[in-house]
């Protein structure tokens, strides 16, 4: 930890005396130095530990949810979240329902005379972890009634065990849609800044109309043509696919500045008066030099993909249920009458809220350690 | 075939028949447009307002509290989606006030002439959705806006007005943020884009009759000819915003008249 302390020079004096030592020259490789500076900002650590902990319980998703996120219970029907007691270890109190016949109104008694303790790695519903080991076990499950952390939805679903289901189609395609959207935006860009000329004017003029159009109309309108009644996994791609069209033209241009910038430099030219052909000029000088770059302005794109997927589904135009993403349990919450009586069925907003944040604050760490002028 | 008949029909300002409004798209448009444009130019203003002084505040405090609280509050407001600001606002202005909320004027005004008090109820209408259309882009463009000032701050000439002794907030205001207001102009196209994308989405929430809102609700019931005729109608707006975006960078900063 003594090195880190001046990680803003280039080479610190200890390391490059030991370099002597060894009678080389003290060399640190550029993807150290970057490290160094990124665990500088220890905000963009904290929000990368943060979301490897979101994709690891998105991965292990069944296992840590106590109810299958699509069993409907109409004995929990809008249940407030479950009350905590003590009994041995964490328990829960009993919720029975009352059905008021003549008004229609269920409410609910809770009695933590009879707690249910919480029976950790318990058996539940039957899953597949992984998808490949079919296993019963979770990490924490009820033996009877139902536990509702955040509560339940119209149905009586567990709101928790679906905001964890949901994380796996709201935290995915955030992330496939800026991959495929930084391999386009990667070929274009560089296509466009390396060759200039007439495939550069219309490549620019291009992504110009692309920008030219506003954002969500955009997507809303690609997704609108998508069939409301295709499988869910199909509309998944598709969705995936719409998110990724819009989200190429940025990243094009970002590659295009970077690689214009390189390609007029004196390696570059030296290495085309050596015979080097177009695609080891690409391959070997240009894109090893763009790829950090690209990884920010890709890490920086991903929340805006995973607030736009939010947006769609939440205005029924993403994913539609029974798939279940973020958007999808934000739009059983878009009313104010719901909202007043049953504030829990919003906490998935705060998630949402939580890993844009943190992908954020990931980006801009990463931006400013691999900018070496900062 | 259709949409041939579609697009010639559209430069002469027959921009076909909604079917699920039952009434030629045109009449449709007009106030609709009007009330999109309000909307975000105002928040374009309000974003500006308060985005400016903020910036210059968080650069020049750089570090101290201040600053952090500000720039832990712009992360938050970036990462808060509309939606969920809009739908927070309502839940709260609904329990804790008796304002009614929602929709562009009460009950009474709905087809009152456009008098004062009409404008009054309708400005009770709107205060909040502008509100939420305005807070994401503010809170980004005090982040550009502090990022680019501490970029000024560091350039010479900002050292040689210090050194000759012109006072600190003359350097501040005269020197600096005027060079650091480029880039901010240069972005009116991005904010612009963003402003409209929000305003769609708040407007279905608050139930406001804008283009956005026509947007949307056409695309879910497939109402080809008013979503595509929307559509053209917002990417024109984008475009003007862009144009006048240049035509103020040439106005603050004759540089960028002369360069190519």
């Amino acid at each position: 930890m003594a090195n880190t302390a001046e990680v803003g020079t280039v080479l610190p004096p200890a390391e490059s005396q030991a370099g002597l030592v060894d009678s080389k020259i003290g060399e640190i490789p550029q993807w150290r130095l970057m490290a160094r500076r990124f665990r500088r900002s220890k905000l963009a650590v904290a929000s990368g530990i943060i979301l490897i902990l979101m994709y690891l319980v998105a991965a292990f998703a069944p296992f840590f949810t106590p109810t299958k996120a699509d069993a409907v219970n109409q004995d929990f029907k809008y249940a407030k979240p479950s009350s905590w007691t003590w009994s041995g270890g964490p328990a829960i109190c009993t919720l029975s329902q009352k059905v008021d016949p003549i008004k229609i109104e269920t409410t609910y008694q809770k009695d933590c005379g009879k707690p249910i303790p919480l029976d950790f790695f318990g058996r539940g519903y039957k899953y597949k972890l992984l998808g490949l080991f079919e296993t019963d076990r979770h990490l924490f499950t009820v033996p009877s009634q139902r536990l509702l952390i955040f509560g339940g939805d119209v149905n009586g679903r567990d709101v928790f065990s679906r905001i964890l289901i949901g994380s796996r189609v709201s935290l995915t395609i955030g992330l496939v849609g800026v991959a495929i959207a930084t391999i386009l935006g990667s070929v274009i860009g560089t296509i466009s800044g390396y060759f200039g000329g007439r495939t550069d004017n219309l490549i620019q003029r291009f992504i110009e109309i692309i920008m030219s159009i506003p954002t969500l109309p955009f997507f809303a309108t690609m997704a609108a043509v998508l069939s409301p009644d295709m499988p869910v996994t199909e509309r998944y791609f598709l969705i995936t696919l719409v998110l990724s069209l819009v989200a190429w033209a940025g990243l094009a241009r970002q590659v295009r500045g970077k690689v214009m910038a390189y390609s007029s430099s004196d390696y570059i030219h030296a290495a085309r008066s050596a015979g080097s052909s177009h695609a080891r000029i690409i391959g070997a000088h240009l894109l090893p030099n763009a790829t950090s770059h690209i990884v920010v302005v890709a890490t920086l794109a991903v929340p805006a993909t995973i607030l736009a997927e939010t947006a769609l589904s939440f205005l029924g135009l993403g994913m539609l249920p029974p798939a279940i993403s973020w958007g999808v349990l934000l739009k059983d919450a878009s009313t104010i009458d719901v909202l007043q009586q049953y504030p829990w069925l919003l906490i998935p907003a705060v998630f949402v809220v939580l890993a844009v944040t943190c992908f954020q604050l990931l980006g801009d760490g990463l931006r400013d350690a691999v900018d070496p002028y900062i | 075939m259709k949409y041939k008949k579609w697009a010639t029909g559209f430069v002469k300002g027959d921009f076909g028949q909604s079917f699920s409004f039952r009434e030629p798209v045109s009449d449709l448009i007009w106030s609709r447009l009007a009330l999109s444009i309000f909307l975000s130019v105002t928040a374009l203003v309000m974003a500006w307002v308060v985005a400016i002084p903020v910036g210059v505040y968080s650069a020049t405090h750089r570090y101290k509290l201040a600053d952090n609280i500000i720039t832990l509050i712009q992360f938050i407001g970036v990462a808060i989606p509309e939606f969920l600001l809009a739908l927070t606002g309502l839940v709260l202005v609904a329990r804790y006030t008796d304002l009614e909320v929602g929709g562009l004027n009460s009950q009474d005004y709905k087809n009152a002439p456009m008098i004062f008090d009409k404008m009054v109820d309708t400005a009770q209408h709107l205060w909040l959705p502008l509100l939420v259309i305005a807070v994401g882009s503010t809170a980004w463009l005090t982040r550009v806006m502090r990022a680019n000032l501490l970029d000024v701050l560091g350039q010479q000439y900002v050292q040689t007005a210090r050194a000759k002794g012109v006072s600190e907030r003359k350097v501040i205001w005269k020197h600096a943020t005027r060079n650091a207001l480029h880039p901010l102009v240069m972005t009116l196209g991005t904010t612009l884009s963003v402003l409209i994308s929000g305003e769609a989405i708040v407007s279905i929430i608050f139930g406001l009759p804008t283009t956005g809102q026509a947007l949307l609700e056409t695309l879910i019931s497939k109402d080809t000819y008013v979503a595509a005729t929307l559509l053209v109608f917002l990417s024109a707006l984008l475009i003007i915003g862009n144009l006048i975006g240049d035509i103020l960078l040439a106005w603050i900063d004759p540089r960028a008249k002369t360069a190519e």
